[in-house]
């Protein structure tokens, strides 16, 4: 099998490029960073992989945590300018939740239970691959998923109700 | 019917996530390309034959030497490094064996030790009269005990004498 060719570099960046962000979020300051070098990874990648969104899921966490390492080692300002961050999401479709509301709520959540919601969620990944990414077994997968999922139903349910409350 | 109700609660918390859109990405994709097919000095992919069958020698050659050197290392370790002592006398060799010597005899002389025959004459002209006295206490002993408290001959052991066998 030959390297992966250019027009499935293309649709895998338009398809899926927001959810590696997202996912590579999670660990660096500069996701944008980590998604391009695992695309070059991936181009430069002979024979491609089977499934190359998995692979690139496996990549882009590689690439985040060297740039978080190496952003660690930076100053101190530097580290509390990183905490004034951006919302991780544009906008909500049903347009009750904000991004912010969101995206602590992602922050709150267990460092591997919000990697396989992301993953599931927003990088389209299947359970068998969410295995592969993040390496336990598929039962503690679909476990954690089907928690975090209810924890966080919950939290936007509170949250829902305290905004018709206040109007 | 709850397992129902909660499978219907993830299932719309999933959905109302999946509504929400991650921010834009911007990638250069041309640009990714571009990088990814420029030829690099780390590009992945098999070795050629030589540079393996190089690395498999030097890899053999390397086990080898740091065994060769864990070795003498060792050896190293082990030798005996103290100062000889000036003060300390030279072992005594051991004596040689009496069987070794009448070996040695024989075999230069060709003629075998002629064994003292038996002698009639008693302990005290052989010059051992411990072995006198120590046979007329046992005799002294022996008729000195009621010759109904001995017990009878047939469990006597055969390794006992009587009276009259001593005194013959």
């Amino acid at each position: 099998m030959s390297r992966i060719d250019a027009d499935a570099v293309r649709e895998l960046v338009a398809a899926h490029g927001a959810g590696l962000v997202l996912y590579a979020r999670q660990w660096c300051r500069w996701p944008d960073d980590a998604v391009q070098e695992a695309f070059v990874d991936l181009v430069r990648l002979s024979p491609q992989p089977d499934r190359p969104l998995a692979w690139l899921f496996i990549a882009v966490r590689r690439r985040a945590l060297n740039l978080a390492r190496g952003e660690r080692r930076r100053a101190e300002r530097q580290r509390l300018a990183a905490e004034a961050r951006e919302p991780w999401f544009s906008d909500d479709a049903a347009g009750r939740l904000t991004t912010a509301e969101v995206t602590t709520f992602l922050e709150q959540l267990d460092p591997l239970d919000r990697e396989i919601v992301v993953a599931r969620i927003w990088g389209g990944l299947s359970f068998e691959e969410v295995v592969a990414v993040v390496d336990r077994p598929l039962s503690t997968v679909h476990r954690r998923y089907r928690l975090a999922l209810a924890w966080l139903g919950e939290r936007m349910n509170a949250d829902d109700t305290q905004a018709e409350v206040k109007r | 019917m709850s397992e129902r109700r909660e499978g219907d609660d993830l299932d719309a918390v999933e959905a109302r996530l999946r509504g929400l859109r991650p921010r834009g990405v911007s990638l250069d994709v041309e640009a990714i390309l571009a990088a990814g097919l420029r030829p690099t000095t780390n590009a992945t992919g098999p070795l050629p034959r030589p540079r393996r069958l190089a690395l498999a020698v030097a890899s053999w050659l390397g086990g080898v030497a740091t065994g060769v050197a864990v070795t003498f290392l060792g050896l190293w370790l082990a030798a005996d490094r103290r100062p000889a002592t000036a003060d300390v006398p030279a072992p005594r060799p051991l004596p040689t064996p009496v069987s070794a010597v009448a070996t040695r005899a024989v075999a230069t002389s060709g003629e075998r030790p002629a064994w003292r025959p038996a002698s009639s004459e008693p302990p005290e002209a052989i010059g051992r009269p411990w072995l006198a006295d120590a046979l007329a206490a046992g005799v002294a002993q022996l008729a000195a005990t009621d010759p109904t408290q001995l017990r009878p001959a047939t469990e006597r052991s055969p390794w006992r004498i009587t009276l009259e066998e001593l005194q013959r």
